[in-house]
């Protein structure tokens, strides 16, 4: 008969001793295994679960504060819509979709948006992208999962517009150095500051949305129209996310 | 010296508390690099504290961790040759053990592939950094 081999080393005593305790840990009966592990889970796992605990707490947050947000953009945008018809008050909530700007153009970073909803999710190409009430952009090409946004600082950017006070329209057009509205007549009484909205008139935008406020007003050469630019509201450089009018 | 294995393992598992399944099983590996650059009886002991903790949130299986990883750090141990003689049979054979300890965990088949992937640069690396 072989003797038996003799344990020398250490390190084997040690794996023999855990692998018991390990056993014994696996061969007690359920409502004893969960007593054990309720009474110390807390105490071991203390940093663990408080930062999951954390970290819970703020997704659900997050949550609510995106359905918040998306509830305080649909109620922005029928405000608007309402101001310039207070006549035909209707209930119809806009559908708006939220979307997260993945890109931006790299030269400017606010001309172009690439954004992370697409075709999938019913996106297509003219639909207009706002953000708390205020006209970004519109989409210019749609991917199955992605689109591009051309912004209202974009060059060649068009959309009808009102004068909020007087109820006068023009066209908003970019160009490289400024926003500049065409085609306002001259004996309308317009100053700085003063607000100018979507009309809806033929155009991809519905009426109400904000664009931005004047900034100077100039006499210009032309017979009939002024000469006037226009800041936005909205700092494009500053939003992370927008929303899709469908 | 001690206590910076410790203090990753509660990152490690904080981590894999909030990112699923789609998640290496990085505490297995760690469990790997420390009985492969650690002292020999504080490697083995590391292996049954860190299975120990895996049990204690999720106690259906209590004990089934602190096993396999008590016998994955003590493997780690004695086959730390392999690692220097990095012939690559061997090595490779080490590796299908250490996936068929994850999958004995009850990990899902992704998580087992993800862990191997990052698994077999990290011991290439260790054994590759031991034998300088």
């Amino acid at each position: 008969m072989k003797p038996a081999i003799p344990i020398r080393r250490t390190e084997e005593k040690i794996l023999i001793l855990l692998i018991i305790l390990s056993t014994i840990l696996l061969s007690l009966p359920s409502p004893v295994k969960f007593e054990f592990a309720n009474r110390f889970s807390g105490i071991v796992l203390y940093p663990a679960l408080w930062v999951t605990g954390r970290l819970i707490e703020l997704r659900l947050l997050n949550r609510d504060l995106a359905e918040l947000d998306r509830k305080l953009n649909q109620v922005l945008i029928q405000f608007g819509s309402e101001r310039l018809k207070a006549s035909e008050r209707t209930d119809e909530k806009p559908d708006l979709l939220l979307a997260y700007i993945v890109m931006r153009d790299p030269k400017s970073r606010v001309r172009f948006f690439t954004i992370n909803r697409g075709d999938k999710e019913g996106v297509r190409v003219g639909a207009p992208a706002v953000y708390q009430g205020n006209l970004i952009g519109r989409v210019i090409t749609v991917s199955s999962n992605q689109a591009v946004v051309a912004t209202i600082l974009n060059p060649n950017f068009r959309v009808s517009i009102q004068h909020l006070k007087s109820g006068t329209n023009g066209i908003l057009e970019t160009t490289p150095q400024s926003i500049r509205i065409k085609y306002f007549l001259r004996d309308v009484p317009i100053q700085p500051g003063d607000t100018i909205v979507t009309s809806g008139f033929g155009s991809f935008a519905p009426p109400g949305l904000l664009v931005g406020r004047i900034d100077r007003v100039e006499e210009g050469k032309d017979l009939f129209f002024q000469e006037l630019t226009l800041l936005p509201f909205i700092n494009l450089g500053s939003i992370n996310h927008l929303y899709i009018l469908r | 010296m001690l206590i910076l294995p410790y203090l990753l393992t509660y990152l490690l598992i904080t981590l894999s508390f909030n990112m699923g399944q789609s998640f290496p099983d990085l505490i297995l590996i760690l469990v790997v690099a420390y009985a492969m650059l650690g002292p020999p009886i504080p490697a083995l002991g590391f292996g049954f504290i860190n299975g120990l903790l895996l049990d204690l949130a999720n106690p259906v299986g209590l004990g089934l961790n602190s096993l396999l990883f008590t016998i994955t750090a003590f493997l780690a141990l004695r086959l730390n040759k392999i690692f220097f003689q990095r012939i690559v049979y061997q090595y490779l054979l080490l590796i299908l053990l250490f996936t068929i300890i994850s999958l004995l965990r009850a990990d899902p088949l992704l998580k087992a592939i993800l862990t191997i992937l990052v698994m077999i640069p990290t011991i290439y690396l260790l054994s590759w950094k031991l034998t300088e």
